[in-house]
């Protein structure tokens, strides 16, 4: 189980934003997932399921910087990066930071900016440095985009191809909350303020620090050759076009990590990697037939590998 | 070799040299039997097959199977039917170096383990000397360990083994082998056996022995050979007596000698000696005539013809070693009456020049002992050699008269041709000289380059021995050891045959020795008992304590899939107290297991501690579950 969290200074974290963030306890752990991996999220919901909440509270609960792009199809490369502006008083051009200069940013419905907007921001990610006019600036560490996107509108939309989603380590959705959690948000009213006054947990220095440690978690060969092989049925079976890439495969060893640091663990078991399986491979994949469902597609072929020992 | 220096070693590589070498112990068997080429050919597959695994290169499959119809077909371009043998072993041998070269997981580890042992019991067909069971014995320990390795590889899917395991899996093979072999002495012993060869393949093999026909300068091409032809147990005797009588010759056509089969025996005979009995361990001829020691009066074997004189003959062809026993005289006087006009024949192409040679060498002789005398003397003037020999039409005056150097064969042949110019009866025997003797085995080796032909002469009607190229040949210096192990090895393995058997057994039914027979039951059944104790325990060790976990929990109602990890199917058991104790085993396990660790001694006693609980637990619950009913 995925909510089975050990850590205790990331369950401090949890603990802290579960009373501001009702019933969204896996989706706080999954982007802790995402954000300790160095990697990034993408979440596929409908409106309104707190989405910005999520991110609010993550970047107030790690005391990190906190940007937003909301997306157009009028919305600009320089609108996320940054331009460098005439100052009149100096004479000169100044860069002026565009939102993507924060930690943690949310992109709201990326799929509604143009390709060309899209592509840079995926650029930005990839690299973690941004050039403007033959000057590079390199984006602050931390750096952690939650991108999200509607899954129902298509209408004026710009779908990311397979390959663009492959950038995000991981893609989750909310989900409704339970009519418990419900009733106890609509019981207190929308806890939007109480979010920007929480407390911080963790310090820049220490999400630093936590990162570098889950990179050195042992990873046996054994497990290794597990997930190759199921990489490897995955470009094999008939269903699928496009099986999963090398990207996807360090993807899985890094969550993983991830998530047996979580456990508490200094290595990784192969539970750490079936229980964020659905999260980082469903998206990279492309099926021959559309309506099969990815996540059932890869789990199906997952069932048949056996795991080691 | 990095791999080599750390702690624990690839079981891939270990496999692979273990294969490596159980295939060239039996290819070794083979080597000189086989053609040069496919010799090559092996030799080439296997160190491209040592490049193919350590730099990881991966072969089509298709390409191996094409390479091994290839070397299946090969040997078989030009084979007669008459020989099917070393072909047959030849493409075995390509086969099995081709499957080297594929790609090895256990189930081709396996194939090439048992491809060896093949080619290993094939060797058999060619030579069974002691050297056989060494590479037996060699083969036998190194495929245990093979085995070993493959099945730990299968079961448990580790990549790596410790010095610890080694260790233990040396210990289990040490003692599978001490048991092995006392076992194997018992079943030699009293398995019953075929009185005739079962597989007796008419192999063409290097000939050692005299046939009826000896072309001048066919002995010196025999005298090269340094194979073993016999071997006799018998007390030492005066290096002077030391004639191995094969045949006798009388007639000779100027090219070759020839024997007359049908020479009847004289009205009367008769000799003195000294009498010696002895064994005979006879190598295969593939001849029909037995050697014996000069001169022969009594074989204790069925099935033999004697000819006129002394040539003992068996029915078939010698194709299998064999032994027997004879009496013999030495220093003997032999008398006969009369004598055959056979042995008064000469070439029709001698020449007067030498019969002249002889009148002038013989001139000052008074009688026939000082003809023989100065005959004698004259060929010491001759040179030895077993190379470039006259061999052209008229070969003995080309000895005589130009060249004046050959063998034994010259010698005699002369001696006899000048003896029977003289009027004096004379032949030529066929057989070896000398022998060199081991004092510790007690007995004399006789190789082919022994072989050696005299003269001899019928003077005052006593047949005589004469030697023309005595004391000219030298002999080749035996080595000690390796000799007396082969003689063992012959005298009591090979020579064990059904006849021996019927006889030991009969023995042991006599009531001389009925407490024997019980002794051996008790020394039976406690082999017996103790290799089942010994299996036990190696198959207690070898349960992995994953395998006793799974298998434990398997009787509490829990079957693990092959798609769940040890945590999740933990998790999934509603036992509370057997979840908790199963959870125990697992995180244990798996934090060895992942970690890439060792399982040291501290961690399988804990292991199996915890796998002690569980089963107290599930034994528990199991009783009163069916108290409750």
């Amino acid at each position: 189980m995925i909510e089975n969290v050990k850590n205790q200074r990331i369950l401090d974290i949890i603990n802290h934003l579960k009373s501001c963030l009702q019933g969204k306890q896996k989706a706080i752990i999954l982007s802790l997932i995402a954000i300790f991996s160095k990697g990034h999220l993408l979440i596929e919901d409908l409106p309104g399921l707190g989405k910005t909440s999520l991110a609010i509270g993550l970047s107030k609960a790690l005391n990190l910087s906190f940007g937003r792009i909301q997306c157009t199809n009028d919305l600009l490369p320089s609108d996320i990066t940054g331009l460098n502006v005439f100052n009149k008083n100096t004479g000169e051009f100044e860069f002026k930071p565009g939102p993507i200069f924060n930690n943690i940013v949310l992109v709201d419905e990326i799929n509604r900016a143009t390709p060309k907007t899209q592509s840079s921001l995926l650029e930005a990610m990839a690299e973690e440095q941004v050039t403007i006019d033959g000057i590079t600036y390199k984006l602050p560490k931390p750096f952690f985009v939650i991108a999200t996107q509607n899954p129902i509108e298509f209408y004026g939309t710009f779908p990311l191809p397979e390959g663009q989603l492959d950038r995000f380590m991981l893609k989750i959705n909310i989900g409704y909350p339970t009519q418990k959690a419900e009733s106890e948000i609509l019981m207190k009213g929308s806890s939007r303020e109480d979010l920007y006054k929480l407390n911080p947990i963790m310090d820049r220095e220490e999400i630093l620090m936590i990162q570098s440690q889950i990179r050195n978690i042992y990873i046996s060969e054994k497990i290794i050759d597990w997930i190759i092989s199921f990489i490897d049925a995955t470009r094999k079976d008939p269903k699928i076009i496009l099986g999963l890439s090398t990207r996807a495969g360090l993807a899985i060893s890094y969550t993983a990590k991830t998530n047996a640091f979580f456990k508490g663990r200094d290595y990784v078991i192969p539970e750490d990697v079936k229980e964020i399986l659905p999260f980082v491979t469903p998206h990279r994949i492309i099926l021959k037939d559309d309506a099969l469902s990815k996540e059932e597609v890869i789990l199906s072929i997952f069932e048949k590998i056996p795991v080691p020992p | 070799m990095p791999w080599l220096s750390t702690n624990s070693l690839k079981i891939d590589h270990l496999l692979f040299f273990t294969t490596f070498l159980i295939l060239i112990i039996a290819f070794l068997g083979i080597i000189s039997n086989i053609s040069i080429i496919f010799t090559i050919i092996f030799f080439a597959f296997v160190s491209l097959a040592f490049l193919v695994h350590f730099r990881n290169i991966k072969i089509n499959k298709w390409i191996i199977n094409l390479i091994s119809i290839i070397v299946i077909i090969l040997p078989f371009v030009n084979f007669s039917l008459e020989d099917i043998v070393i072909p047959s072993v030849e493409a075995l041998a390509l086969i099995s170096a081709a499957r080297f070269l594929s790609q090895k997981k256990s189930r081709e580890y396996f194939q090439i383990n048992l491809l060896a042992l093949l080619l290993l019991c094939a060797s058999t067909l060619f030579s069974f000397s002691w050297t056989f069971l060494l590479r037996f014995v060699l083969v036998f320990a190194i495929s245990l360990f093979s085995v070993f390795l493959i099945t730990y590889l299968k079961d448990t899917a580790q990549q790596y083994v410790d010095r610890f395991f080694l260790k233990s899996v040396f210990k289990y093979i040490l003692f599978i082998i001490a048991f092995c072999i006392p076992m194997s002495i018992i079943f030699f012993i009293f398995l019953p056996r075929t009185p005739y060869p079962l597989f007796s393949f008419g192999l063409t093999s290097s000939k050692t022995g005299f046939s009826s026909l000896v072309n001048l300068g066919d002995v010196s091409s025999i005298q090269e050979d340094k194979s073993v032809v016999m071997r006799v147990h018998i007390e030492r005797i005066p290096q002077e007596a030391l004639y191995w009588r094969i045949i006798s010759f009388d007639n000779f056509n100027g090219k070759n000698w020839t024997r007359k089969e049908k020479i009847s025996f004289p009205e009367y005979s008769t000799i003195y000696g000294k009498r010696k009995t002895y064994s005979v361990l006879l190598e295969p001829s593939y001849e029909n005539y037995l050697p014996l020691l000069d001169f022969p009066s009594k074989i204790y074997m069925q099935n033999i013809t004697v000819d006129y004189p002394a040539v003992y003959k068996t029915s078939t062809p010698i194709s299998q070693p064999l032994k027997y026993l004879a009496e013999s005289y030495i220093e003997y006087e032999y008398y006969e009456s009369s004598v055959s006009k056979n042995y008064l024949q000469l070439p029709p192409n001698i020449s007067d020049k030498t019969k002249k040679l002889v009148e002038d060498i013989t001139s000052k002789a008074k009688d026939q002992e000082e003809i023989i005398n100065s005959i004698m003397e004259f060929l010491k003037n001759y040179e030895y050699s077993i190379r470039e020999l006259p061999r052209g039409n008229n070969p003995i005056e080309d000895f005589i008269f130009n060249t004046k150097k050959g063998n034994c064969e010259y010698f005699a042949t002369t001696m006899a041709l000048m003896l029977r110019i003289k009027g004096i009866p004379a032949r030529v025997v066929g057989g070896f000289k000398g022998g060199s003797y081991n004092p510790l085995g007690g007995y004399y080796l006789i190789r082919a380059s022994d072989a050696h032909l005299w003269v001899e002469a019928w003077l005052n009607g006593f047949w005589k021995r004469y030697d023309p190229s005595s004391g000219r040949i030298v002999r080749y210096k035996e080595s000690f050891v390796f000799n007396f192990l082969d003689y063992f090895w012959n005298k009591f393995v090979i020579a064990y045959d059904f006849k021996t058997q019927l006889h030991l057994l009969s023995n042991l039914k006599s009531p001389r020795i009925p407490f024997k027979g019980k002794l051996l039951f008790y020394f039976l059944l406690f082999f017996i008992g103790i290799i089942f104790i010994i299996a036990f325990i190696i198959y207690q060790k070898n349960r992995t304590p994953l395998k006793k976990f799974l298998k434990l929990m398997e009787k509490a109602g829990h079957t693990r899939q092959k798609n769940k990890g040890l945590m999740e199917f933990v998790s999934e058991i509603s036992d509370e107290n057997l979840k908790k104790l199963a959870t125990n085993f697992a995180e244990l396990y798996m934090k060895i297991y992942f970690k890439d660790k060792d399982f040291d001694k501290i961690d399988m006693k804990r292991l199996n501690f915890i796998l002690r609980e569980l089963g107290a637990y599930i034994k528990g619950r199991g009783s009163k579950n069916k108290g409750d009913n």
